[in-house]
């Protein structure tokens, strides 16, 4: 018999040990390249050009503070704090306002009003571009702070108002029904009862609306036409048009560019990942 | 709530939310339909043509064709490779192995970056004179293989879709482990009393209870290559000889490099039609027998 456990047991380990082979190939195709920029960022030039995989010699840290002027990066990164703040901060009001209503009144017309914005998560961003640009163009708001992010929270409210509606529905209704009797206006109601039970998920919105438009491209590319105003992925971008001339001086905009999400994705992960997950139903 | 018969606050609540969502996201896309019917420069005359873009588009533009195919060239291989890549991968990471959290970490990373980064990292990687890819095969002795992987109409499509697929795996991955996790242990636990045994227990218990989320990652890959736009931009802006071009970049590039606003505009309307259709049908598609519940 003892044998036969032994077998099993083998069978067991061998059987683990093609899951971490497999593991471990999928983990250094996702590892090897950022290695490979990170390592590459600190060559020079020349050495760059001979030896793909090297160890840097000597190292040059000097491509960090030329990629932090050519393009600017104090510049882009307040622009997309600012921009995606605001956003944010501007989405949660405005979607949670809203999904209080839904969540809470039970006129028969907010169910109507609840799929309507859910169709807005079907929307893609390219099916409204063209006319959001004319009308940003004629009111003289491209180029601004506000032309962004007028159009970010917009398009952020179909999502909020889904997560938001749904989480509020299972807070328990005794304590609003004991607010109202203690004579609680609407108002106070929603700022007293309703913000502070839904802050998990207010947290999990906040970070996933955080991410998407702190990467967001298109909208960017289009209504930022001027330096001025332009984001984080604008700025890199811009790198494309002379990338041929300087590879090492881009990759070290490419690594500060990423550091920040990086370190929001190390501290922020179950959040993170919970809101991904919740924020894919939209599908 | 229902106590509170003040009207005029709760309306009050919702207004913003409907303004401002009506007048940037549903009105846009009347007037995206509206300008579809027109030939216009984006400013001066606007010159009704009836179906005259839509019927170009289908018929009369060869880019056109390119773009629509290499749209449903890039959903068809996702969907081929992401699908079961990351549902190998989920499971693998279900079973009892260790570290399984920090790999789930390190393989969503490429997703939480922007699309912007990825498309310059893999630039330079891919680069013919100066990246490894190119050097290490020289090093094989595979000199045959080496090429100039995004100036080659030939293969640069199936590189932009494989870097896409590199980017995104750990994310439909995670789709697949989240809904896996869902799964109570105590089924499988029977499952193995009753004597089945790996394939039988994946092939009977889990896949008919993860019909759910294969339905929701095939509906973000197939909608996500209708408004692939990022990526195609940062790494071959359409080219080499508009052999990359797709359905978003060429809308882009109508509209605002040509400025044929109409003719975008219906491109626009096409990605719309497509994405509603898409996810409306996979919403109804039934894949085997999803009451199967737990």
């Amino acid at each position: 018999m003892r044998w036969k456990k032994m077998m099993k047991k083998r069978k067991y380990s061998s059987k683990y040990i093609k899951h971490y082979i497999f593991l471990g190939i999928s983990i250094s195709m996702v590892i090897l390249p950022f290695l490979w920029v990170l390592i590459s960022s600190l060559k020079t030039k020349s050495q760059f050009m001979v030896d793909p995989y090297g160890l840097p010699d000597p190292v040059m840290y000097e491509n960090y503070a030329d990629a932090f002027q050519s393009i600017n990066m104090p510049n882009l990164f307040k622009n997309s704090i600012f921009i995606s703040l605001t956003s944010v901060l501007g989405a949660l009001l405005v979607a949670s306002a809203a999904a209080f209503v839904l969540a809470r009144c039970s006129f028969k017309i907010n169910k109507w009003i609840y799929s309507f914005f859910l169709i807005g998560m079907m929307i893609p961003l390219n099916a409204a571009i063209i006319p959001l640009f004319i009308t940003l163009k004629n009111v003289k708001l491209t180029n601004t702070y506000a032309g962004i992010i007028i159009p970010y929270i917009a398009f952020q409210i179909p999502m909020g108002i889904f997560l938001l509606t749904n989480y509020i529905k299972t807070i328990p209704n005794e304590l609003e029904e004991a607010a109202i009797i203690d004579g609680c206006s609407v108002v106070q109601l929603f700022i007293k009862v309703i913000v502070p039970l839904s802050k998990p998920i207010f947290a999990t919105f906040s970070i996933i609306t955080f991410m998407s438009l702190w990467n967001e491209f298109l909208f960017a590319l289009v209504f930022l036409t001027g330096e001025e105003f332009q984001t984080v992925p604008l700025g890199l971008a811009s790198f494309r048009g002379q990338y041929d001339t300087n590879t090492t001086v881009m990759l070290a905009g490419t690594v500060i560019a990423m550091i920040p999400t990086l370190i929001i994705y190390v501290l922020l992960r179950d959040n993170i990942v919970k809101g991904m997950t919740a924020g894919a139903v939209k599908g | 709530m229902n106590q509170v018969k003040n009207k005029k606050s709760i309306l009050l609540f919702l207004i913003p939310a409907l303004a401002l969502y009506g007048c940037v996201q549903i009105g846009p896309l009347f007037q995206s339909l509206y300008y579809s019917f027109f030939s216009w420069k984006g400013f001066g005359e606007m010159k009704p043509v009836g179906l005259q873009n839509y019927i170009k588009l289908f018929t009369d533009d060869d880019i056109m064709r390119i773009a629509f195919k290499n749209t449903f060239l890039f959903a068809g291989i996702s969907l081929l490779i992401l699908l079961p890549f990351a549902f190998m991968l989920a499971v693998t990471l279900t079973t009892k192995i260790r570290f399984s959290k920090t790999i789930s970490t390190i393989l969503y990373m490429p997703g939480v970056i922007s699309t912007v980064v990825v498309s310059l990292m893999w630039c330079a990687i891919l680069n013919a004179e100066s990246g490894p890819v190119n050097a290490v095969l020289r090093t094989m002795g595979l000199d045959f293989l080496a090429r100039v992987w995004l100036g080659d109409p030939k293969v640069s499509m199936y590189v932009v879709i494989f870097v896409n697929v590199w980017q995104w795996a750990g994310y439909h991955m995670l789709i697949f482990y989240t809904s896996l996790q869902s799964i109570p242990g105590e089924l499988y636990e029977a499952a193995s009393i009753d004597g089945s045994d790996g394939f039988k227990t994946l092939r009977y218990i889990t896949i008919p209870l993860m019909y759910n989320s294969i339905k929701m990652n095939a509906t973000l890959i197939i909608i996500g290559s209708f408004k692939c736009f990022d990526i195609v931009y940062n790494m071959t802006m359409g080219g080499p000889a508009d052999s990359t071009q797709m359905l978003a970049t060429y809308m882009y590039h109508n509209t605002f490099r040509r400025f044929n606003y109409g003719y975008g505009s219906a491109i626009s309307m096409v990605i719309f039609l497509l994405s509603i259709t898409v996810s409306a049908i996979l919403q109804k598609v039934k894949f085997g027998d999803e009451s199967v519940s737990y």
